[in-house]
């Protein structure tokens, strides 16, 4: 059930297969060469000793006396033994991820072999759905992360740590606070209404990607075209993401310890007006507004109030993570315990994200022909939240670290928190926000999975596997009595996720000469209930000691709500693989997934794909190339879905709402905002061609994809006429396709005393929208920050998704205002004007990593980077463009505005009638290129045998610098980001990204 | 082996099999929420959904907070700042037109709610009474939702249980809507009860109101004079009196409720509390510790506050010189702001005072303009209604004449009779979000914000002044509109 337990029953499996097919390779007439030889002498006693590159020994690899089928594993000394061997016997070795290799005896009575490590890992094995299969025998594009990559530094989150990582896969964060949502697309958005983020699967099952620390990930694979994700039918359009944690390994008991700590920091700092300009700035524009001014000469000169407002915002926050693992066992039983903490602190002063996640997994081989296997997984996280972004005029912590009065301090000289009523403009005090404002967050989440393996005749294989996923939270709100004009406030939210999967796949695996299948079928079903209740929030607290420990203390109470939601899935699902003499494969898949969500008649989705593989360098007339590792064309072709809809969408239901009569509140039901319709499936149809190439025995690799996805019967809230009296409707309303190539380049370029590799990975996706019911416009949604208020990205037919649309400024009038164009050709500017401004996604995604290593030195460097994106900045609006209101501004805006000496000035002239509208003059260049991540390590030398059997130290620091042309904190920001959010690409008062120094280590005993 | 691959081809089988599974009901949904079709079967579920018409008109985009202070933005005597902030040549700004296309969204929400109520209200078992009453409630509120969409937005789509789906509807012209308002409060008026038993819910004189402000705006200044005449002499409502300033809070404080003066409001408390107070505060002010001042307004630069009699409870009572450092103080160093809504008790984020939307007060003046009106001049009946109002501002009786009284005489003429009237009204209605929609229907909107001060000449006034603009959202996905031709004048 578990994947890990997958993984290794697939190595068992793979071992056994391999025994198999080299037993069978010899036994096949011809093929068994020494067998017709003499047997010169026999050796009583053989022992063979297997080690790898460095001399330790390898536990659990395969020794097989080639033409025979006799076969021995090693022990965890790295040792087998053969009685009776003859001297003349050619000993073959395999393990999983070394090089294959055959060793003639020569008549030795102790042999150590010594296993390379395979540079191009063809005979790994990689986890695909509801199975592993090895890395040459695919046909689908699927690409593989190490652990070891994703956790080369300190990441809260798996999606950031894949961020740049794999071609094809598009990850941002949505802002830079610990714990902030993250959007993974792969080879782009499908829907519109449905989430476009992929299924997560944590060991063979649907879990939640957040309860796992990187630090415990054995590798991830991204299922990326349909051949591949096609098994996961309803549940794949969006492609798969595979994480598999550390599992049970036989051999020793190893221990492995990793730990960094690092300095974070607020990686740039806008440049606000000082105290002094400021005073003269409020003056300047009440002198262009004709109001009285604001500050006297005097005033000014004997001004020395002068805040920074980001330096009482920010602070040098702490990163740390500490992670143990320790895996060993015998052939009947294996076992690994891990442990692990992270700890980072938010850059903005109280904020931060804790988690500690505990793991097991248990294999017992009970028979030969039954085993057993558990893993469970519980990670608890301690979220304090600094909820306060967005908006303008300093509405939020984030706004007010810019934009608060640089004459006001956080405190009066009383001690308590300046409310700003005595400035000229009063947002938020953020410091007052901070301190006296809770926002804490918890969940237990656990992932507990069970598995019954029953293995009755060779090649079959019947598991029945079960899953429980549960995750509880809870989040405290307290606002204390020294917050500004507070009565004092709080209230409690809980939620309860509880998902229950139960898998049952039966896998048949036979090879007939040169021909091999693999079979699987199984019926699967996933149900998932959520419950949240909220205490509404309690006000007028008499203490702030009670906290939210006490509802019943709030003179006002709040008003408590409560949710249900529930959904089921109950799936049929094969796969047929056949392999001939591994230069032929096909693989073909079938699902069929009844989904509760939709109504009776439409409740099933059918979901196929098939996938051809042809490896060329396997062809006779190309073995001969010894510069060609391997060579592959791949193409496949399927259908995935969506169910796009959340549960109860197709039912017509009615909201409990409050209303007040005679000063009582009374309850009403209100009708729902959307307007309901019959509804089909959404499912996306995709086209892959691949080809892999190896040369110079693997050090050069290209993996190179094209795709053509085309989604249909796309689910949408369709916006109504607000006339009609209903927001939207929800229809099937056309289609969208997106097609990419993306590319993946690894080499070593040196290979010598001194090692340097580069890797680069290209993608590239162009998305179109085909068709949209009567060829309607849809809108994003509102995106406002209440000087800017207007719908921005547009899905229009015939062109890309999300695009900026707004209107085109043309320059200012003769009063420094701006103009916008009159496009439509009446009179005066209306909606009519409003063209496209922008396209939020980037033309190119490109990320490369580096690194030289020499006599244990290593030095790595890691970008990422995005090309032609455009970001829309309401955060720039806020903090440069509000005249209408006394906030402190960007100092480039008292220094470069309209005047009619300076008529081509940067900013118009400072009227507080400024009529900002969503123009161009907002769309920013948001391409950037990051060093994310330069590290400098050193293994220090450990002798064979001793206590510490590997020690490795670095030093490292993240986002170092961005070369971007984007004027505010970060171009990797999408604050209205998510699963199926329509808003992309608009930055608005974001939590800015850290930049980062650390240092750490991993030690193995 | 066999046995073996028969399982797995039974499996494959089964899988093509599953057409058949479409019943299998486990896969049904089961929402724990009210369904919608079968849920009007009574008067008290039909009541239940009728509240929900309520709690969209009691938001924030309704009478909560824009239909007040985004109103008064254009009063003659306010100013309005932030996204509350106008201008006579452009209308409202950019955050103001962010703010009304949500009101243009309630309201059409409020029609909807009841068009729907109406659709299916012949399904529920009800009583005649009982059927009379909720209709007549709910078709009142329809009206009462497109009067304000034709206030302040004009010609208006207009939808009604019949073609409530048709969902693409061009503008139908103001008058018409006007008419059917009309209609529909008169025949409300017959189905709705004299009394109720929640204060909040329209009674028959809540439906003459709405009748007698359709008429006024249809000019049937006859059928205005005898709806309105109705209300004011049916023995049902009363001023309240005050002798100081501060009891006005019996009539305006969050505590009071169902007063003589209530004909309808919308009704606040503690827990579902209203935000308009906020907008109209900022710190520092006797009553509230912050406030988020939305409008203003100016004893010194606005005519109409400057000649306002400080003597006026009214005055005192409503407003307050606000002199220390502050929000305000950057804008104008001789600014008041509202005090007309005091809660001593919020904790800060609501205020649970009602708001006024039909007062017995707004029936006198209305009363006295239709006789004036139909009349071509007042009569001692018209003048008397602004007397009563008059002596209870001064704290007199409002019932017994007094020496203060205008006289006849002075306002002989409907020029100087509506100019009084007006003026009386500015000061009884001042921060009611009334003022506004006063001036435009008597075509005075221009030549007082002259004379208050508010713009030099009256030839800085734009068309936007008159309307707020249909939404862009509208725009974007109703088909039977065009931007370039259907948009209000000066946006």
């Amino acid at each position: 059930m578990k994947h890990e337990r997958h993984l290794c029953a697939a190595r068992k499996l793979f071992f056994r297969i391999s025994v198999l097919c080299l037993a069978f390779l010899c036994l096949w007439p011809g093929a068994a060469l020494p067998q017709s030889g003499n047997t010169i002498n026999t050796i009583e006693n053989c022992t063979v000793r297997i080690v790898d590159s460095e001399g330790q020994p390898v536990s659990g690899a395969a020794v097989v006396v080639k033409g025979s089928n006799r076969g021995e594993i090693s022990d965890a000394k790295g040792l087998c033994r053969f009685r009776k061997i003859p001297g003349n016997a050619i000993l073959t070795v395999t393990y999983l991820g070394m090089t294959a290799r055959e060793t003639p005896l020569n008549g030795r009575t102790e042999i150590t072999i010594t296993l390379a490590e395979e540079s191009l890992q063809m005979d790994e094995l990689v986890v695909v759905g509801y199975g592993v299969q090895r890395k040459r025998d695919l046909s689908g594009a699927i690409a593989q992360v190490k652990g070891d990559v994703i956790n080369e530094f300190a990441n809260l989150s798996v999606a950031s740590a894949l961020q740049g990582r794999v071609s094809g896969v598009q990850i941002n964060q949505l802002n830079g606070q610990p714990g902030a949502g993250i959007q993974v697309r792969i080879r782009g958005a499908n829907s519109i209404k449905g989430d476009n983020e992929p299924l997560w699967i944590i060991n063979g099952f649907p879990g939640d990607i957040n309860m796992i620390n990187t630090s415990d990930i054995e590798s991830v694979e991204i299922l990326k075209d349909a051949s591949a994700t096609a098994i996961y039918g309803s549940r794949g359009a969006n492609g798969v993401v595979i994480v598999t944690t550390k599992s049970a390994k036989q051999g020793d008991v190893k221990v492995t310890y990793d730990g960094s700590v690092g300095i974070q920091s607020l990686a740039k700092q806008m440049e606000m007006l000082s105290g002094d300009e400021y005073m003269i700035y409020l003056n300047k524009k009440a002198e262009i507004n004709d109001l009285p001014a604001v500050f006297t000469e005097k005033q000014i000169q004997e001004n020395t109030f002068n805040t920074n407002w980001q330096d009482e915002v920010f602070r040098t926050a702490v990163i740390t993570n500490h992670a143990v693992d320790i895996t060993g066992g015998n052939s009947k039983f294996q076992g690994s315990l891990g442990a692990s903490y992270f700890n980072q602190e938010g850059i903005v002063k109280k904020s931060g994200y804790e988690r500690i996640s505990l793991r097991t997994d248990l294999n017992y081989n009970i028979s030969k022909y039954v085993s057993a296997s558990a893993n469970i997984i519980f990670s608890r996280s301690n979220h304090d939240q600094m909820n306060s972004q967005g908006g303008s005029r300093g509405s939020s912590v984030i706004g007010a670290a810019l934009v608060t009065s640089p004459l006001a301090t956080p405190h009066y000289d009383d001690g308590t928190w300046n409310d700003f009523q005595t400035q000229p403009a009063a947002g938020t005090n953020p410091l007052a926000y901070l301190y006296e404002i809770k926002n804490k967050w918890y969940a237990n989440r656990i992932l507990a999975n069970a598995a019954l393996t029953i293995k009755p005749v060779d090649g079959l294989s019947i598991q029945l596997a079960a899953n429980i996923s549960n995750n509880q939270n809870r989040k405290d709100y307290t606002k204390s009595l020294d917050y500004p004009n507070s009565d004092g406030a709080a209230s409690i939210s809980l939620g309860e996720t509880l998902g229950i999967t139960s898998n049952n796949i039966i896998t048949y695996d036979k090879g007939f000469g040169k021909h091999h299948i693999n079979v699987m079928g199984g019926i699967t079903y996933e149900e998932s209930t959520s419950k949240t209740v909220g205490t509404g929030t309690g006000t007028g607290f008499l203490s702030d000691v009670v906290e939210s420990y006490d509802m019943n203390a709030a003179e006002v109470k709040g008003l408590p709500t409560s949710g249900y939601s529930n959904w089921k899935l109950l799936s049929f699902l094969g796969r047929f693989n056949y392999n001939y003499d591994n230069r032929y494969l096909l693989t073909v898949n079938f699902r069929a997934d009844g989904s509760s969500r939709y109504s009776r008649g439409n409740k099933w989705g059918y979901f196929p794909s098939a996938a051809v593989a042809w490896r060329i360098s396997q062809e006779r007339f190309m073995k001969d190339l010894d510069w060609l590792s391997d060579l592959k064309l791949r193409v496949g072709y399927g259908v995935t879905g969506s169910t796009a809809i959340s549960p109860y969408s197709t039912q017509n239901t009615l909201e409990s709402v409050n209303v007040v009569f005679d000063k009582t509140t009374v309850v009403g039901y209100a009708p729902s905002d959307t307007y309901l319709g019959g509804l089909r499936w959404e499912t996306t149809a995709q086209l892959n061609v691949g080809i892999d190439l190896a040369l110079l025995n693997n050090r050069i690799r290209l993996t190179a994809d094209y795709y053509h996805k085309k989604t249909t019967d796309l689910l949408n809230d369709v916006e109504m006429p607000r006339s009609s009296g209903y927001t939207t409707a929800l229809r099937n309303i056309g289609s969208i396709r997106n097609s990419g190539v993306e590319v993946q380049f690894d080499s070593r370029i040196i290979n010598k005393a001194v090692k340097w590799d580069f890797g680069i990975n290209f993608s590239l996706n162009r998305s179109k929208i085909l068709s949209l019911s009567e060829g309607k416009d849809i809108f994003g949604g509102t995106v406002s920050n209440t000087l800017l208020s207007d719908q921005l990205n547009l899905m229009r037919e015939g062109e890309p998704m999300y695009l900026f649309y707004g209107y085109v400024e043309d320059g200012y009038d003769d009063k420094g205002q701006i103009v916008y164009k009159d496009l439509d050709g009446v009179e005066g500017i209306s909606a009519a004007d409003k063209t496209i401004i922008g396209n939020p996604n980037p033309d190119f995604l490109l990320n490369f990593n580096t690194s030289v290593s020499y006599k244990g030195f290593t030095l790595s460097a890691f970008f990422q980077g995005s090309f032609g994106n455009d970001i829309y900045s309401l955060s720039m609006v806020s903090v440069a463009y509000d005249y209408g209101y006394n906030a402190n501004a960007l100092r480039e805006v008292l220094y470069d505005h309209w005047t009619p000496e300076n008529p081509n000035a940067k900013y118009p002239n400072l009227s507080q009638n400024i009529s900002l509208k969503m123009s161009d003059r907002f769309v920013y260049d948001g391409s950037y290129l990051r060093l994310k991540n330069l590290e400098l390590g050193y293994d220090i030398p450990c002798g064979k045998g001793k206590f510490i059997s590997r020690a490795r130290v670095f030093v490292s620091a993240q986002n170092l610098f961005t070369i971007t042309s984007y004027p505010f904190w970060d171009p990797d920001v999408n604050a209205n980001g998510g699963g199926n959010s329509l808003i992309q690409g608009v930055d608005s008062n974001c939590y800015p990204s850290a930049r980062t120094f650390s240092l750490g280590c991993r030690l193995v005993f | 082996m066999k046995r073996t691959l028969l399982l797995i081809l039974a499996l494959f089988g089964a899988s093509t099999l599953i057409t058949s599974c479409e019943e299998w009901s486990f896969l049904d949904e089961h929402p724990k929420k009210v369904d919608a079709t079968t849920f009007m079967s009574n008067a008290e579920e039909v009541q239940s959904v009728i509240n929900s018409i309520y709690y969209q008109l009691r938001r924030d985009p309704g009478f909560g907070r824009y239909l007040s202070v985004l109103s008064e933005s254009l009063a003659d005597y306010c100013y309005g700042r932030g996204n509350y902030a106008t201008s006579y040549a452009s209308g409202l700004t950019s955050g103001g037109i962010g703010l009304s296309k949500d009101t243009w969204a309630v309201l059409y929400r409020a029609i909807r709610f009841s068009n729907q109520i109406l659709s299916q209200i012949d399904g529920a078992s009800l009583s005649r009474l009982q059927y009379e009453q909720l209709t007549g409630e709910t078709r009142y509120l329809r009206a009462f939702s497109y009067s304000y969409l034709v206030k302040y937005f004009g010609a208006v789509p207009f939808f009604d249980e019949t073609n409530m789906t048709d969902f693409n509807k061009p503008r139908t012209p103001e008058r018409e809507i006007w008419e059917f308002i009309a209609r529909e409060a008169a025949d409300a008026a017959g189905l709705l009860p004299e009394t109720v038993v929640m204060a909040g819910h329209p009674t028959r004189y809540a439906a003459l109101m709405l009748r007698t402000e359709a008429c006024l705006y249809l000019e049937d200044w006859s059928g205005a004079a005898s709806a309105a005449e109705e209300i004011v002499t049916s023995g049902r409502y009363a001023l309240v009196e005050v002798s100081a300033a501060d009891d006005f809070d019996d009539l305006y404080g969050y505590k009071a409720n169902a007063t003589q003066e209530e004909i309808f409001y919308f009704k606040y408390n503690r827990d579902e509390g209203a935000t308009f107070p906020w907008m109209y505060l900022c710190k520092p002010n006797p009553v509230f510790a912050t406030g988020a001042l939305g409008i203003y307004t100016d004893y010194a630069n606005n005519r109409f506050i400057a000649d306002w009699d400080p003597a006026d409870l009214r005055y005192q009572y409503s407003l307050y010189k606000q002199t220390e450092n502050g929000t305000l103080n950057s804008l104008t160093k001789t600014g008041m702001i509202c005090l007309k809504y005091r809660d001593q008790e919020t904790d800060g984020s609501t205020m649970a005072n009602d708001f006024p939307v039909y007062r017995y007060a707004d029936a006198l003046l209305y009363y006295a303009e239709a006789i004036c009106r139909r009349d071509g001049k007042p009569n001692s009946t018209a003048l008397e209604m602004i007397n009563r109002i008059h002596r209870r501002a001064y704290g007199l009786n409002p019932m017994q004449a007094h020496a203060s009284d205008y006289k006849l005489a002075d306002y002989s003429t409907q020029e100087a009779f509506m100019e009084l009237l007006l003026k009386e009204r500015g000061y009884e209605t001042i921060f009611e979000g009334k003022r506004y929609c006063d001036l435009k229907r008597c075509g005075k909107l221009a030549e007082y914000a002259v004379k208050a001060g508010r713009i030099a000449s009256e030839s800085e006034v734009g068309d936007a002044a008159y309307w707020w603009p249909i939404p862009t959202d509208e725009f974007n996905y109703n088909t039977a509109l065009d931007p370039a031709k259907d948009q209000n004048p000066g946006y």
